[in-house]
């Protein structure tokens, strides 16, 4: 990596990444908030649990996906504020845990909010809130440790690790036709049929680009490519730049064609532990500082 | 890694996933399990949240799959469900539909074959 795994961050980067990922936490679950609490209606037929509900024979008691529906907004707010992090933290790791599992467990395993939920897990065992939390004094959001950089560099390569999965799965599973184009164009077809006969929103782009099998073969080359190539975001500077943005116009890619939302990535949050957050904090410094003297 | 030693597909997981979605091939001529609505002779399509008490299509999809997969009863069961759901002197119907996706996509709407595996009123 461009500056070594253990290399040492500023307190403000570790921390703006903790309020980027709560504030998501927190808008996602709460625009989520009535489908989650639907899953109290789920049939227990339909129970094949996933992730921590492996260890669990049916579904959970109403009372408790109310409460994990509930709790996911107040924890991803909580997390962002900062305090009493060092429990404020693990809690909103394992109540969205427990609510995304829950939506997988009823014979459907989704694959949008994986990152989420390995990020919380990453700020639930990191120095987070260091600094940037209302009312704590005596935080110096400057300090330069290595106990803020190695959160952020676990972070970025859970990122870069579940990209270059999906890209061994898709070589894995459907060998090298898959970059001919031909496997991706009826995907993307299917995709788009089964939405419209199951009444739900389809692409009508991916469905017209259907009828020209041409595009498909680079679009497909492009995506492993993305997604093989996605180790290179580890060297830093132009590297790092390059493959979020080709990865983003993956995601865009996606939405556009098939009407598949990855808000996660799609906002930029997966994305920022690759950078230095706290120059925001910079530039705003400068504008201040630049406005009070003018004044 | 399981991914890369093993010579089957693995089953997934969450938070920690394989992420073999868009993996395998669905090839170009594929059948659809749904559920719809005839009304005066004409197939209403129905929402997910209709079919299975879902947002998430993928997952009305596997609902309708595997009642399809369990032969009429579990179909008629889901039929029932639906029809629960439903206002009005309708017949659902629990279908298995067959297209072309490219011809889908060119507009060609119609299914090549429709069957029905459960109905109810």
């Amino acid at each position: 990596m461009a500056d070594g795994y253990f290399a040492p961050a500023p307190a403000a980067r570790l921390a703006l990444f903790r309020i980027a990922v709560g504030v998501y936490a927190a808008g996602w679950s709460l625009a989520r908030l009535p489908a989650h609490l639907d899953l109290a209606d789920r049939s227990a037929a339909r129970w094949d649990p996933v992730g921590p509900w492996s260890l669990v024979d049916s579904p959970p008691a109403d009372a408790v996906v109310a409460a994990l529906a509930l709790a996911a907004p107040l924890a991803g707010i909580a997390l962002a504020v900062g305090w009493w992090h060092r429990v404020v933290a693990p809690l909103a790791a394992a109540v969205l845990l427990g609510l995304t599992a829950l939506a997988s467990s009823f014979g459907q395993v989704f694959h949008t909010e994986n990152l989420l939920v390995l990020h919380l897990f990453v700020l639930a065992v990191a120095p987070a809130a260091d600094a940037l939390v209302p009312g704590r004094r005596g935080l110096e959001p400057d300090a330069v440790e290595d106990r803020y950089g190695w959160p952020l560099r676990l972070a970025s390569v859970l990122v870069v690790a579940t990209y270059a999965l999906a890209g061994v799965a898709k070589l894995r599973i459907g060998g090298a036709d898959w970059l001919d184009g031909e496997v991706l164009r009826n995907l993307v077809a299917h995709d788009n049929l089964r939405k419209a006969v199951l009444g739900d929103v389809h692409s009508p782009l991916g469905t017209a680009l259907v009828g020209h099998a041409w595009a498909f073969a680079p679009m497909a080359w492009a995506t492993v490519v993305v997604e093989l190539g996605a180790p290179v975001a580890l060297l830093g500077g132009r590297w790092r730049t390059a493959w979020v943005a080709a990865a983003w116009t993956f995601h865009a890619g996606v939405l556009a064609l098939m009407a598949v939302l990855f808000p996660y990535q799609l906002l930029g949050i997966a994305f920022l532990p690759f950078f230095r957050l706290e120059q925001l904090l910079d530039r705003a410094r400068r504008r201040s500082s630049l406005e009070a003297q003018t004044a | 890694m399981r991914l890369l030693v093993e010579g089957h597909e693995t089953p997934d997981g969450f938070p920690l996933s394989t992420y073999p979605m868009f993996a395998r091939d669905r090839g170009r001529v594929v059948e659809v399990p749904s559920v719809v609505l005839v009304r005066d002779g004409e197939v209403e399509r129905l929402s997910p949240t209709t079919i299975a008490g879902t947002d998430q299509v993928i997952e009305a999809a596997v609902v309708v799959g595997e009642a399809v997969r369990g032969g009429e009863g579990t179909a008629g069961a889901l039929c029932e469900e639906v029809l629960g759901r439903v206002d009005g002197p309708v017949e659902v119907q629990v279908v298995v539909e067959r297209y072309d996706t490219v011809r889908w996509a060119a507009g060609d709407d119609e299914p090549d074959d429709r069957r029905v595996v459960a109905s109810c009123r």
